[in-house]
């Protein structure tokens, strides 16, 4: 520690001892790096099971905390701020009262007719949850969803440990007296109801809803919009007769573009037109038979060049 | 050491091929080494996490294109570095010039007698963005203030001053350290 005052010694006391420093590292990155390497090399994405960043995405919806999942709330709240209809049910979630309607109405209008601070915050909480979940297995889905009366249906469930990493990391005192994981309860209800691909049903990633009547397959969580014909958009694989109204946040709660079922689906170009750069994005995507059937996914999606 | 330099190359041929097995053996001999510099540039571990994660997935990507011009360790490290940097940006944190004025170093004083990489770690986590950014090229990296300046996109001398200042700040912190020994 001596004649540290002299200006090489610094750099070589720290290059000595820190250049071939290691640091042990968490298994999930690992099965994170597995997965996207599956989903390049497999070329079809929607096998893709596991969503990328599993770890660093729990991380920092717990950690780094409000930033996240405080920035996609708050969009939420803004979008809802247009609105003066008064809250209607305290317990519904965004999706289930406000089916798409023919022609003029988008969904993004239909959100914000609905302003439901409270399943916000529960449906904020859900997906932070999800996402925790689905660091604990290591193989989640996002696209779970948050239906009426799947919130209110999973006081018996639990979700081990995580509930009590979100509280002091979150900050957020309801989280810890909201009722757990959404998916845990629907996975054990209707454990049979799987039509999605084979994959999903290993991902808890399952509502009560039938998804097949939504979607083809799984949301995809990973694309590469970099031209080279393989998966350049990032799609919504919607069932026939179905129309979607998509957004994309980024991990700021940045809304970065949104899109429709009228495009095929979102090419990695953000709102002025310039490229997203690479990482992980939030969707909500807001699937509708354009009558009175509509389903909200959400879910991370990686965009990859 | 050959035959380790033969395994290596055995390890990029694997890899090349997209072989899991050969994938895996890659990621555990650099992981912890590769996180560690991770560490180094973003302080939050997720965060660190990430990069890392992302980070080989280029290299899987790319190793390809690894010529054995130079170890493979440091190609990978460069990736690692420039994955960093990317995220720094995406990030905004990478913000150099005026940033920082008012930051006060950190009081070390509970570092342990025996500065070892842990404690060392620690006090370049604790440098703000910038400092620590430029620090990280420069004495552990090896970078030039040159080649700073076209990476981060600032002078030469902005390069330089940042540097200095980080060292001026992890010294005092050195000498804290220090003088709490007795």
């Amino acid at each position: 520690m001596k004649n540290v005052t002299e200006k090489d010694e610094i750099a070589e006391l720290f290059h000595e001892k820190l250049s071939g420093h290691q640091e042990s590292v968490n298994p999930a990155v690992w099965k994170g790096i597995q997965t996207g390497l599956q989903a390049q090399s497999a070329g079809t994405l929607s096998g893709a099971s596991t969503a990328l960043k599993t770890s660093g995405l729990v991380k920092s919806v717990l950690i780094g905390g409000l930033v996240v999942g405080g920035g996609l709330l708050t969009t939420w709240i803004v979008i809802n701020e247009g609105a003066d209809r008064p809250a209607m049910q305290s317990e519904s979630t965004i999706s289930t009262p406000t089916p798409l309607h023919e022609g003029s109405t988008t969904v993004s209008e239909a959100v914000s007719n609905t302003p439901l601070p409270t399943s916000e915050k529960i449906e904020y909480q859900n997906f932070a949850r999800e996402q925790s979940f689905a660091k604990s297995e290591a193989a989640p889905a996002f696209e779970a969803t948050t239906e009426t009366g799947s919130i209110a249906n999973n006081e018996g469930s639990t979700l081990p440990g995580e509930s009590k990493q979100l509280t002091p990391e979150a900050a957020r005192p309801a989280v810890a007296n909201t009722p757990p994981s959404t998916i845990n309860a629907a996975e054990k209800a209707n454990p049979a109801d799987e039509k999605a691909p084979a994959q999903a049903s290993k991902d808890k990633g399952k509502t009560q809803d039938t998804d097949s009547q939504f979607l083809t397959k799984t949301i995809p969580n990973i694309f590469t919009p970099n031209g080279d014909g393989l998966n350049d958009l990032f799609t919504i694989p919607l069932a026939s007769g179905m129309r979607h109204q998509t957004k994309i946040f980024d991990k700021s709660g940045a809304l970065v573009a949104e899109f429709d079922h009228q495009i095929e689906g979102w090419n990695g170009l953000g709102q002025a037109g310039i490229e997203a750069s690479e990482g992980t994005y939030f969707y909500v995507t807001f699937v509708s038979d354009g009558a009175k059937t509509s389903k909200q996914y959400k879910g991370t999606i990686s965009l990859k060049r | 050491m050959k035959k380790e330099t033969m395994s290596e190359q055995e390890l990029i041929k694997g890899c090349i091929s997209n072989h899991p097995d050969s994938q895996e053996a890659l990621f555990k001999l650099f992981s912890g080494r590769m996180l560690a510099v991770c560490l180094r540039y973003v302080s939050n571990r997720a965060e660190a996490e990430d990069i890392l994660q992302d980070g080989f997935i280029k290299v899987f990507g790319k190793i390809g294109s690894f010529k054995n011009e130079g170890s493979l360790e440091g190609w990978i490290k460069r990736i690692m570095v420039n994955t960093a940097l990317d995220q720094l940006r995406r990030n905004k944190k990478l913000l150099i010039s005026e940033l920082d004025e008012n930051w006060e170093a950190a009081d070390h004083r509970k570092a342990s007698d025996s500065l070892d990489a842990k404690d060392l770690m620690k006090l370049v986590q604790s440098l703000p963005n910038g400092f620590r950014t430029v620090f990280n090229l420069y004495a552990i990296e090896g970078y030039s203030h040159k080649e700073i300046g076209e990476l981060l996109g600032i002078n030469e001398s902005t390069s330089k001053s940042q540097y200095s200042r980080a060292r001026s700040h992890l010294m005092k912190m050195l000498i804290r350290v220090e003088q709490s020994e007795f």
